[in-house]
């Protein structure tokens, strides 16, 4: 019921930096299930995904007087979920545990009973890992989440034109890793 | 036309980029160029993989928890809220009072109404209470244990249940970091009877590094009776040396 709320994304930001905190309930309903998905195929961890979402909303409460009146909410809550990935990344090299467990990314895979399907969705998962987090990112955003360009580049905060590029270049490096695999399969 | 070229031509007609003129172009180059037909069946194949992803599920404690802190947020609002209100009513009512015999109704209207919200707050903290148990008994989350053990001792002071359950996770927990987390929360509490409950568990931890931490902990204010635990940690067979290292310095600093 709260996703059917007439108020805009920014509109409900403003209130809950004017204190109608209950307000971010609804932001959580609307947009926890993509930045979700975002975080887990960025960090090919379902749980991982699930305690960064966390984060992000909780930050979201913390810098709300942060947010800007005139800027769109969702570039503003991607933004964030993209610094918490950045904090969760640095910390994993740290701590020397930037590997993905195989396992993990099962975790990430549709059930299937079809053998054949497992194996092309599975190589398609390593062949993701492959890249590297910036192509990861896009093709999460652009392919898996289907957003704009024009909403890729506010989020990451450069020019359409840069964002095609990038496009264009991590389906061509993803192309080639993943007829690589096939081929030496 | 080189591969490069070819490429990009091709993903921007599978990404609807192209303008009629590319489009074409496209077509005819796929008719006519083997090179061209197997890059643009490739991505082709690449991009409805990809697009057809299904969209993964978070688990309900997500949302549990999120609303979980949503509320700690809002209880200090709320809390200044009705304060003022409380301060509004009264001055109200004090004025009132001089003024109309309207006003002891209007009283009797606000204790009746305050009465109200302290049984409704009361309420609130039992479902809170319930949801953080339910949150530290999680077996399938440790970050689920870990935030309900965290957020348990911002809720309360002293409740026998909560306490209970963060000894249970401090003695048995399998996540060394939940175990920790557990002694954190324990430690704000500072009670003799707390105290005295964390040199138990320290006779029983198996955890070396929680029980470095017990040991740093229980010697903070020169207890004197944790002497005989460490000697007998330095001791026992199989204590890590860590810790032995650790039992040893602290009874230095006691003597």
């Amino acid at each position: 019921m709260q996703l059917l709320s007439k108020h805009t994304d920014e509109e409900l930001m403003v209130a809950v930096k004017n204190g109608a905190i209950e307000k971010a309930a609804i932001l959580f309903d609307r947009y926890h299930v993509r930045i979700f998905n975002y975080l887990s195929r960025l960090a090919l961890n379902k749980e991982v995904g699930e305690d960064l979402t966390q984060n992000v909303f909780l930050r979201m409460l913390k810098y709300k007087h942060t947010y800007k009146e005139q800027a769109r909410f969702q570039s503003w809550i991607y933004q964030m979920a993209r610094n918490v990935f950045a904090d969760h990344y640095q910390s994993m090299k740290k701590t020397m545990r930037s590997q993905t467990p195989i396992e993990s990314l099962a975790e990430l895979l549709p059930e299937h009973d079809d053998a054949r399907q497992v194996e092309m969705e599975n190589r398609l998962h390593l062949s993701l890992q492959k890249l590297n987090e910036e192509q990861r990112e896009l093709l999460v955003l652009t392919r898996f989440q289907q957003m704009k360009y024009e909403e890729v580049a506010d989020i990451m905060e450069t020019t359409v034109a840069n964002i095609k590029i990038k496009v264009h270049r991590a389906i061509h490096k993803l192309r080639e890793i993943y007829f690589e695999t096939e081929a030496y399969e | 036309m080189n591969k490069e070229e070819k490429e990009i031509l091709i993903n921007k007609y599978l990404l609807q980029a192209c303008d009629e003129s590319e489009k074409q172009m496209v077509e005819k180059l796929v008719q006519e160029d083997e090179e061209a037909r197997v890059i643009f069946k490739q991505t082709e194949l690449l991009l409805k993989k990809l697009e057809n992803e299904p969209t993964l599920q978070p688990s309900e404690s997500l949302r549990q928890t999120f609303l979980l802190s949503l509320a700690n947020e809002l209880k200090p609002t709320q809390a200044t809220n009705s304060f003022n209100m409380k301060v509004f009513y009264k001055v109200a009512a004090a004025f009132l009072v001089i003024a109309t015999s309207v006003a002891a109704g209007f009283w009797v209207n606000t204790l009746v109404q305050e009465r109200k919200e302290y049984a409704a707050l009361q309420k609130e903290m039992q479902e809170t209470k319930a949801l953080l148990l339910s949150m530290m008994k999680n077996p399938m989350s440790a970050s689920q244990r870990m935030v309900g053990v965290s957020q348990a001792a911002d809720f309360s002071s002293l409740d026998q249940d909560i306490i209970k359950s963060m000894f249970r996770l401090l003695n048995e927990d399998p996540n060394s970091n939940v175990r920790l987390a557990a002694l954190e929360a324990l430690a704000r509490y500072n009670t003799k009877e707390i105290k005295e409950q964390l040199l138990i568990s320290l006779e029983k931890q198996q955890d070396p590094v929680v029980q470095v931490a017990l040991i740093k902990l229980l010697t903070q204010d020169n207890n004197q009776a944790i002497k005989p635990t460490l000697e007998e940690l330095i001791q026992k067979e199989g204590t890590e040396k860590a810790v032995r290292d650790a039992a040893h310095s602290a009874l230095l600093r006691l003597s």
